[in-house]
């Protein structure tokens, strides 16, 4: 893989928090931004995922991005938020809300201020990661969210960050 | 700078031309027909066009010639589809040049130059292929239709569809499927009353409009055929042809084999492609022509070629050729004047209706769904406040009444009259009465009773099923009706209704009823009843539901498999249906449906397990209960069980299966709820009955997939979600585990 060649992924992102690092979902993907509310729980589901909500009358998942990254629960607070982004599963549209602990801003964030993410050894899995975006002195990971939701349970992405 | 021409004055003059082309020009097929049209319209856009000053228009004005000239001798179908969707391509160009004067002139201008060049050439190769036919005077028409029908066996090479026709023959199947409705529809019609002439028009309008457009679309499989039915048809409208049985049966072959070229043409909409061949088409062509002429064609031999020079000849005897001509083409350039003629030919007949996505229309009703949520949660709010002014409250109840309206509106926009699967239903009595030798009645009452199109289409088989059984097995031949003293012939009655909240639907027979003790000497002899059991009638009749049990003395190819009642038993109770028998011998059976309006909604029973809150659907509800301690027993190993009225039932903790912490660990301090299905049977254990609420069923998000234990989600009153307990899943859940 070459490091050398601009990637292609630059645009808007909207940048977003759990715990320490900030992530970027590329804004074409979110459809929008509510407020925490009452989760049904789902039986018999893996365990990042929340449960369901009624959004405007469509019944949505809902993934826990922290359970989905293997980090530790967060208390909830005033500022957690659920994104709705629309992913692409089997050629299907659907919307899934995902459960971050802030929200941040929507960045520019231009091809050459992104690089490919640092390969971390073959245990680590990195290919849900579109690139390591630079802003300023920040490092934003910039998620290919179709891939994060498709997967199981990422155990790396914290280390990730931290290796950023 | 090119002036801006007036399309639409550009087209009504089309329509006077058309009207006024003289009809000798016009040769019967159809196909020339519409070369006139095209090439009258060519001409006015010429004319319009001259002042734009486009140098291509000189070439079009050549192929116009050209067209003009050789419209008369053009005998080939195929190649005059082709040409005939050049040329529109051609126009259309030209259409686009003349109103966006600038933008890309060039480019256009190069296509059309090419497809002018193309359609010359098309043009040539026909002159040449029509030179040998003799092509002057009055005599021209009769030569083609008969070339045309000496060649119906034979069915030009379907071409790939070209990806521009592609929207169009999407458009086509959607429309097609509906004229061979409504074709079918006048045929059983005719059936009954031959005299009747506006059904022959409604038949030969049916496969006439689906042969203009299936030419424009070369579709020529579909062409031949409705080609071939609509000459027998035309026949037939014009006295020539008496419409024996034999002609119906053979143009309801076609009607059959024309939805299946529909079917066929469906993945090929959407994916370019060519279209499969139908098997059989060109025997059921030969006997379309057959009837044409008169003749008897079994339906197994087609005709050999040497025969049918010959009897080509006979038909222009049968049909004295100035009189098709006058009626078939002039009907054919009214309803085809442009490419839009899928869309155009229709638009007058579906103006008062608008066609919508049912994506669109569910998100309509999910919408208003929440507009009910928030309008209720505002006038909750409300209670609370003493203060709120006279005006504010009257405002809301208005509010409130108009979101109810709204929302029973929107619920009946899924609605459909059911009149469609009760046509089918014609169509089978007729065909399994002429198999079976029997004289049957169909009546129909309540065909405008509406249900969810999901249940209209999903009631379709299992109807099908038992109409087939009433009229092959329940109605007597006639013969043996007569010895006993009915009438020779026989009744099946399909009713449907509304009652409540369910639609209704009776299938009533007078045949000779059910043989209670055959079907009892079946069971027991397949092991599904022990031998001296006391059963009832009701049980007795319950037993035709058992896969493997039929009754009928001799196996037919129409029914008595022994598969059949149990799948309509399923398909009723996947609709949240029930099924019921009545039946006195010698008199005929009762079989009755009950389903719900729609499949949308529920009644469900709100219960809550610890913090959560489940709906449990009230038709598989038996009782529920506060058991006393010595109703629970542990069996080891077994799990644990609770006595209602002596039987013992199988107790399930609904909080263990969730792995929810519940309010009460203790079973005698909270309440069971018998839960039932089919002979299954089980006690869940809850915290609370919260109440019954009926409920919108939605899918738990396509990224949950299947959850074991739940049939769906469902929007409580307050804007939350809850799951739906899906009751023989949670059966299953448990006895496997």
């Amino acid at each position: 893989m070459s490091k050398n060649e601009t990637n292609n992924n630059g645009g808007k992102y909207l940048t977003f928090a759990l715990g320490k690092e900030e992530y970027g979902l590329e804004i074409l993907k979110v459809r929008e931004i509510i407020g925490y509310m009452d989760i049904t729980t789902v039986p018999r589901t893996p365990s990042y995922v929340k449960g369901v909500i009624n959004l405007r009358g469509q019944v949505i998942s809902v993934v826990d991005l922290r359970a989905k990254f293997a980090m530790a629960p967060a208390e909830r607070t005033e500022q957690t938020c659920i994104i709705v982004v629309e992913i692409r599963s089997a050629g299907r549209k659907l919307n899934t809300g995902i459960i971050v602990d802030r929200v941040s801003e929507v960045l520019d964030v231009s091809g050459d201020q992104i690089e490919d993410a640092p390969e971390f050894g073959s245990s680590v899995e990195s290919d849900f990661i579109l690139g390591m975006g630079k802003v300023g002195e920040s490092v934003k990971i910039l998620l290919d969210i179709d891939r994060v939701l498709a997967a199981g349970e990422i155990t790396a992405a914290a280390g990730v960050a931290a290796a950023a | 700078m090119i002036c801006q021409p007036n399309i639409t004055e550009v087209r009504c003059v089309n329509f006077t031309q058309n009207e006024s082309a003289r009809p000798g020009d016009i040769a019967a097929d159809l196909h020339i027909g519409q070369l006139q049209v095209i090439a009258a319209r060519l001409s006015t856009l010429i004319e319009t066009g001259v002042g734009a000053d486009l140098a291509v228009l000189g070439d079009l004005h050549s192929a116009y010639d050209q067209l003009r000239m050789d419209g008369k001798t053009l005998v080939d179908a195929t190649k005059c589809q082709a040409l005939t969707a050049v040329t529109l391509m051609g126009m259309q160009k030209v259409e686009q040049v003349l109103l966006n004067d600038c933008n890309d002139v060039a480019g256009t201008l190069t296509n059309l130059s090419n497809e002018v060049a193309d359609l010359q050439a098309m043009l040539t190769g026909v002159a040449r292929a029509a030179d040998p036919i003799p092509t002057v005077g009055a005599a021209a028409p009769e030569a083609v239709s008969d070339h045309d029908g000496d060649h119906a066996v034979q069915i030009a090479e379907q071409q790939p569809l070209n990806e521009f026709d592609l929207p169009l023959v999407r458009e086509f199947v959607a429309e097609a499927t509906g004229h061979i409705e409504t074709a079918e529809a006048g045929l059983l019609q005719l059936e009954e009353d031959p005299e009747n002439t506006e059904s022959i028009n409604t038949i030969f309008r049916g496969f006439h409009t689906i042969k203009g457009v299936a030419g424009f679309l070369n579709l020529t499989q579909v062409g031949a055929l409705a080609h071939a039915a609509e000459n027998v048809l035309d026949l037939a409208r014009q006295g020539k042809l008496q419409f024996t049985s034999n002609v119906t049966d053979t143009i309801l072959a076609s009607i059959d084999a024309m939805r299946k070229l529909i079917e066929l043409l469906g993945p090929v909409s959407v994916a370019g492609g060519i279209p499969a061949p139908l098997p059989g088409l060109e025997n059921l062509l030969a006997r379309l022509h057959g009837c044409a002429q008169g003749d008897v064609v079994p339906a197994t031999a087609p005709i050999a070629k040497s025969e049918a020079a010959p009897v080509a000849t006979a038909a222009s005897n049968v049909v004295p050729a100035n009189e098709t001509t006058s009626t078939e083409p002039s009907a054919a350039i009214g309803e085809h004047p442009a490419a839009t003629a899928a869309t155009g030919a229709h638009a007058a007949a579906a103006e008062t209706n608008v066609k919508v996505s049912t994506e669109r229309l569910d998100a309509l009703i999910n919408t208003v769904g929440e507009l009910v949520i928030a309008q209720s949660m505002v006038a909750q709010d409300m209670v609370g406040h003493m203060n709120a002014s006279q005006r504010l409250s009257r405002n809301m109840s208005h509010l409130g009444k108009i979101t109810r309206e709204l929302q029973e509106l929107s619920m009946s926009m899924r609605m459909v009259p059911i009149a469609g699967v009760f046509q089918k239903m014609s169509r089978l009595v007729r065909d399994v009465a002429r198999k079976a030798g029997k004289e049957i009645n169909l009546v129909l009452t309540g065909k405008e009773t509406e249900l969810d199109r999901n249940v209209v289409e999903a009631i379709s088989d299992p109807l099908v099923h038992m109409v087939r059984n009433a009229a092959d097995h329940g109605v007597e031949p006639a013969d043996v009706r007569l010895q006993t003293g009915k009438p020779r012939q026989g009744t099946i009655e399909l009713k449907a209704y509304h009652q409540g909240g369910n639609v209704v639907i009776e299938i009533i027979d007078d045949g000779k009823g059910l043989d209670k003790a055959r079907i009892l000497k079946k069971a027991i002899a397949n092991g599904i009843v022990a031998e001296g059991a006391e059963m009832s009638d009701q049980d007795i009749f319950k037993l035709v539901f058992h896969a493997g049990l039929s009754t009928a003395e001799k196996i037919t190819d129409i029914s008595g498999r022994g598969v059949g009642m149990d799948v309509v038993k399923k398909n009723v109770e996947a609709l949240r249906g029930r099924i019921e028998i009545t039946s006195t011998p010698g008199k005929g059976s009762v079989f009755t449906i009950r389903l719900p309006l729609t499949l949308a909604v529920i009644d469900g029973l709100v219960i809550k397990v610890g913090p959560e809150r489940y709906i449990l659907p009230i038709t598989s509800i038996e009782q529920s209960i506060r058991p006393k301690p010595e109703q629970l027993s542990t069996v080891q190993g077994r799990g644990e069980l609770c006595l209602i009225r002596g039987q013992t039932v199988p107790l399930y903790r609904l909080h263990k299966i969730f792995n929810v912490k519940p309010k009460f660990e203790n079973a005698s301090e909270s309440l069971v709820v018998i839960v039932q299905d089919n002979d299954r049977r089980c006690c869940l254990l809850v915290d609370e009955l919260l109440g019954q609420e009926q409920v919108v069923i939605k899918s738990l998000g396509e990224s949950l997939g299947n959850v074991p234990g739940t049939s769906g989600g469902a929007i409580l009153g307050d804007g939350n979600v809850s799951l739906i307990l899906d009751v023989p899943g949670i059966m299953d859940l448990v006895e496997k585990a």
